[in-house]
């Protein structure tokens, strides 16, 4: 039987309880976010990596909503509200250069025939860095943003045809080194699997496995990876 | 009273939201259903090695000169020697109060007493006279207690000077042989992977006593796992961007994703080895030339790492089919795969001892410290080897199976290169100088 002082004792625990979980959900900083990236789509077209940083924005901050990280969540929010607005200026800015450019990739498109999508491609992005993605301890799985950044590869693969690459499979320094061979290969092989999935020929990707044999700190976590050269 | 049940239950409905998170996540061994924690199997406590005190003073220099400083050597090659066997306490020159040049080889000329009141029981006399290339070697053994020369075989000789460390090693496996009834394994060669200058992963191989390194390659930029094999020494190389097998500078097997693992068959006709070309990490058996005479593993899984058993019949193998890695046994042509192991979530490099009685692997317990452990292939019986001792791995048995090189981090550092007997009572560092060295094979 709880006393009457006990029971507000509960009540400001309670309080404290949901305070210390960050206060109010940022709805609205989330609904103006989602307006604006869907607002700024047509910029994808000739602005691709602004646009993409934008959602890229929105997606973390829909994370960090989703594990009640409020102040979080509203910082991103509101970072990815702005990205959207300049993903527009960019768009705006490259229109002309951008829809020359989208013609002749067309045309090329149907002289193929080949029944592939055609690439959706804007301009040609010679300074594309074909990013590290990383893997959780002893596993090969792809993380979802794994494959977020996975599919901005597979466009840029697309738009870029004549480029092969090779996917390397990294493992962190525990374990042993023959096993971190096999798992390191397992490791390049699910991102080409994956990578394949989403349009990209095999025969462009050869996947090789270092496994424990070049770290690329002392943090473990960075090297448990999948790398990607250009060949 | 209807307030109070309301607060109380919003309480315990925010204490489970708090404690949720504290529900671990499993580990990565989802198919694993029979785990047991490896950590549970500690070194089992018992008497040690019984070690006989020998005293082994400077070698006499019978001649003129020493160029070579092979005086030098060959007193500190016994030494090393018996110290690594594990059934020595050996008293070098920091142990006596007098001067062991006021005597000489003969008994009448060795004052015996002095040799018992340091508490020695058997005394090591060795001299060496350099006469032009040649060297004339004599080595004896006496005990202590009687004064007399113990005969163990080994009669003076006259070498040339590279043949000098055979001949000390023979006189150690001797000796080793009279006070334990099996004979050392001394002069035999361990292959090992080591840095070069330039900081890349090279192959090299040295003496069990670490007296004599040999370097296998100098190719980069990475070299790993090197085995025995037809002819030399067999390893994986990344010289030409993908893990190819080579033996010395020959390629033996360069099939696209891994070729590595090689383990050659006691009958040396077949080479059992890791292949990945099919889409995951398989067991091959190939000849020695390289071409595949049967394929024993076509599992979704990785299965790697083959070592033979003596008698060839059976090959052991590492496989993750159960989802973490664990030693698998089957018969040679590659029917009755059955797993072995069923302690721990991560257990790998086995290698079969000549004996053929139990199969010493790497095994990573809860704290993911990684331990040399043994496993009787016919009762899965696992026994620990190391512990609490840094991190300690690939282990390889001698040719007569009575010990174990394997790499260890202990004393900091990096890995290096440690002897221990093959019940893991005596362990001793034979690369106590260099850093670095990993994946020790043992020539049989």
């Amino acid at each position: 039987m709880l006393t009457t002082i006990s029971r507000c004792g509960l009540a400001l625990a309670l309080a404290a309880l949901v305070v210390a979980c960050g206060g109010k959900a940022p709805t609205d900083a989330m609904d103006a976010a989602q307006a604006a990236v869907d607002g700024a789509a047509e910029s994808e077209r000739c602005a691709e990596s602004e646009f993409r940083a934008a959602r890229n924005l929105l997606e973390q901050a829909q994370q960090a909503y989703a594990d009640r990280e409020w102040d979080r969540a509203r910082q991103l929010a509101e970072a990815a509200e702005a990205q959207a607005a300049r993903a527009n200026e960019m768009a705006a800015a490259n229109a002309e250069d951008c829809e020359r450019v989208n013609e002749m990739t067309d045309q090329l498109g149907d002289d193929d025939g080949g029944g592939e999508q055609t690439a959706r491609n804007s301009a040609q992005h010679t300074d594309y860095t074909l990013d590290r993605i990383y893997f959780p301890f002893n596993q090969s799985n792809l993380t979802d943003e794994a494959r977020t950044t996975l599919g901005r590869h597979a466009e840029y693969l697309a738009a870029n045809p004549d480029i092969e690459i090779i996917v390397e499979g990294h493992c962190d320094e525990r374990g042993s080194t023959e096993y971190n061979l096999a798992l390191g290969e397992r490791r390049a092989r699910a991102v080409a699997d994956y990578l394949q999935r989403l349009g990209v020929d095999r025969d462009r990707m050869r996947p090789v496995s270092f496994g424990e044999e070049l770290p690329l700190s002392a943090d473990n976590d960075r090297n448990r990876r999948a790398e990607f050269v250009v060949q | 009273m209807h307030r109070f049940s309301y607060l109380h239950a919003l309480f315990i409905a925010l204490l489970f939201l708090v404690a949720a998170p504290a529900v671990a996540q499993t580990d990565s061994d989802a198919g694993d259903e029979t785990f047991t924690p490896i950590d549970e199997i500690e070194i089992p406590v018992g008497g040690g090695l019984i070690e006989t005190p020998i005293a082994v003073p400077n070698t006499y220099n019978l001649g003129e000169t020493d160029p070579d400083g092979v005086g030098q050597r060959i007193a500190s090659i016994i030494r090393t020697c018996l110290e690594i066997s594990g059934y020595f306490e050996v008293y070098g020159p920091d142990r006596y109060f007098f001067d062991p040049d006021e005597e000489g080889m003969t008994p009448s000329t060795i004052n015996f007493e002095n040799w018992f009141n340091i508490g020695a029981q058997a005394l090591v006399k060795t001299s060496f006279r350099v006469a032009s290339n040649q060297v004339a070697l004599d080595f004896r053994l006496y005990s202590v207690d009687t004064g007399q020369q113990i005969d163990i075989g080994y009669v003076p000789v006259t070498v040339p000077l590279n043949d000098v460390d055979a001949e000390v090693y023979r006189f150690v496996n001797l000796i080793i042989e009279h006070y334990t009834g099996f004979p050392g394994i001394f002069g035999t060669q361990i292959a090992f992977v080591g840095r070069d200058s330039n900081g890349l992963k090279q192959i090299y191989t040295t003496t069990v006593d670490g007296t004599r390194m040999g370097q296998v390659t100098d190719v980069g930029p990475i070299n790993l796992l090197p085995a025995w094999g037809p002819g030399g020494v067999m390893y994986t190389t990344y010289r030409s961007g993908d893990p190819d097998l080579y033996v010395g500078n020959t390629p033996l097997s360069q099939r696209p994703g891994l070729d590595s693992g090689a383990a050659m068959s006691p009958s040396g006709g077949e080479i059992a080895l890791t292949l990945s070309m099919n889409g995951h990490a398989d067991i091959y058996i190939v000849d020695t030339n390289g071409d595949i005479l049967r394929r024993c593993t076509d599992h979704p899984a990785e299965d790697l790492s083959p070592t033979w058993s003596p008698d060839g019949s059976q090959i052991a193998f590492v496989s993750d089919r159960s989802g973490g890695p664990q030693i698998f046994v089957m018969n040679a042509d590659c029917s009755g795969q059955r797993r072995l192991t069923f302690a721990g979530n991560y257990n790998t490099t086995p290698d079969w001892s000549p004996n053929g009685d139990v199969i010493a692997f790497t095994g990573r317990d809860s704290r993911n410290r990684f331990d040399i452990f043994t496993v009787d292939p016919a009762t899965s019986f696992i026994r620990r080897l190391t512990q609490d001792q840094g991190n300690n791995e690939e282990p390889s048995f001698s040719p007569d199976g009575r010990y174990l090189v394997f790499q260890s981090t202990r004393g900091g550092g990096g890995s290096r290169l440690w002897v221990m007997t093959a019940d893991g009572q005596s362990q001793t560092c034979i690369t106590p100088n260099s850093t670095g060295l990993e994946q020790p094979a043992w020539a049989r």
